[in-house]
């Protein structure tokens, strides 16, 4: 059976010298919500999707704008001109079976639309973090990172790895994506936090403060919180209010 | 339950497979017999869920005959009249799910229209206002407009409720190759009872169905005395 990703491009831009960001599908889905903050927060527009069978299929109207009749999908992909920032928000795990298919295919299309590199948003299991006392993100930067000197100035830890190649735990295909960025000579960042399930908007909140100190995404000179908006279909992320008949 | 002094490890509720370990791929599905081809279809229905699939194998189905099968995901195809069919899908593995689309996708693109019918628990609906009624029934549609083979119109599917599974990956890929689909998406409080009436009547309109059985709860179909 032939496996064929269909892109569906609302609107090809000229993404030549942007930053993509991806999140991986990992412990506490901190890359998806932070993913979710930033397309919120940053009006971002949404300018492709991919309909691939490595995804498991989800599908709803639009969870940014409550009155928009336009679908979303497992798999969109959004823009933000000023900010020159392109996001391909995941709402669904990947099937392990044709991920690196998937995955290819998505970095060798924006490697062909020359976009600069590619950030990795991603968390690990909380009790994967040796050193209790140090801050719970870490980093893992390809050769030839354009971020390399802000991921130092921002006083990051370094992702400590014996084996050779990045192993997140728990952090989903971070790993298998970054191989991937190698292969395809696309310059990679892999940002993680430690972290647990549980009410992970923190985290989204935390991961998108550290990402700031690496991309200039938001006004320096501006409070961040105040500049964050969280997308309208966080409301009722832990199920609906108690019934009335039981009081 | 664990051993006394085994370290259980969280796991996370985002992932499916365990991607730190090395993860045996999921078996590949194909149809009992080669699938014939489609010239043109006129209608596809797509009931998915354990009660509506059962809904249809209590009716008598003189009028509908069954072409094919998937076992391992307890799908099967049916042909009905006048270019139609119908494929009825139960407890299958949602990892499945795009790999049974892709088996469907002959069928998903020869059609002119294509109606997916699912049910869920009541308790999996989002809303902040209060819920009264036993049975919520809401609609998602393509961008591409459907024609309406129903009357009256269903209140969309609002946000934070979205779907997932065959059905969600069956509108997908309309979606994506500019083709009408819709999707019915049917809450219901009691999962257990398949005769609920509105999925009757959806699915007589549709002619899948010949006529209403009576809703009389059979107890000793509906208990657990006997598996």
């Amino acid at each position: 059976m032939e496996k064929t990703n269909i892109w569906k491009f609302i609107n090809d831009c000229n993404v030549v010298g942007y930053t993509l960001i991806i999140p991986s599908v990992a412990v506490g889905n901190v890359g998806q919500l932070s993913c979710d903050l930033l397309i919120s927060s940053l009006n971002m527009v949404k300018i492709a999707s991919i309909y691939s069978p490595a995804q498991i299929p989800v599908i709803g109207y639009d969870p940014y704008d409550l009155k928009s009749n336009s679908l979303s999908t497992s798999c969109d992909i959004y823009i933000s001109d000023i900010r020159k920032l392109l996001v391909l928000q995941l709402r669904a795990p990947l099937v392990h079976k044709y991920a690196s298919g998937f995955l290819k295919d998505v970095v060798s299309t924006f490697r062909e639309k020359q976009i600069t590199d590619v950030i990795i948003l991603t968390s690990s299991f909380a009790h994967e973090k040796k050193h209790i006392l140090s801050s719970p993100f870490r980093f893992v930067a390809s050769e030839g990172n354009p971020h390399t000197q802000n991921v130092r100035k921002a006083n990051l830890v370094k992702h400590e790895e014996n084996t050779g190649e990045p192993k997140v735990f728990g952090g989903g295909f971070a790993s298998l994506l970054y191989k991937i960025c190698l292969e395809y000579k696309l310059p990679c960042l892999i940002l993680y936090k430690y972290c647990s399930e549980g009410d992970n908007i923190p985290d989204a909140y935390d991961m998108v403060q550290n990402l700031s100190n690496v991309v200039p995404i938001f006004a320096e000179n501006q409070d961040l919180l105040t500049q964050l908006k969280q997308p309208v279909s966080w409301t009722l992320l832990f199920g609906r209010p108690p019934p009335q008949d039981i009081y | 339950m664990c051993t006394f002094g085994e370290i259980v490890e969280p796991v996370s509720r985002s992932t499916w497979e365990d991607w730190d370990d090395e993860i045996p791929d999921i078996a590949s599905l194909q149809w009992q017999q080669p699938l014939d081809t489609f010239n043109k279809i006129e209608t596809l229905f797509i009931l998915e869920g354990k009660f509506i699939s059962e809904c249809v194998k209590m009716h008598p189905q003189a009028h509908l005959k069954l072409i094919n099968s998937v076992l391992e995901v307890n799908l099967h195809l049916y042909e009905m009249a006048s270019n139609k069919y119908v494929c009825t899908i139960k407890n299958y593995n949602l990892l499945h799910s795009s790999e049974i689309v892709e088996l469907l996708k002959p069928l998903i693109i020869t059609s002119d229209n294509v109606v997916t019918i699912q049910t869920k628990t009541l308790l999996e609906y989002q809303t902040a206002s209060p819920v009264n009624s036993p049975l919520i029934i809401r609609e998602l549609s393509t961008s591409k407009p459907a024609p309406k083979l129903w009357d009256g119109k269903f209140k969309r599917l609002e946000q934070p409720n979205i779907i997932s599974g065959v059905a969600a990956g069956v509108l997908c890929l309309r979606e994506h190759l500019d083709l009408s689909a819709t999707t019915l998406v049917y809450y219901i409080e009691h999962s257990e009872e398949y005769q609920t009436d509105e999925i009757q009547q959806i699915l007589e309109k549709l002619k899948i169905i010949n006529s209403i059985c009576s809703t009389q709860v059979n107890g000793i179909l509906n208990s657990n005395l006997y598996i």
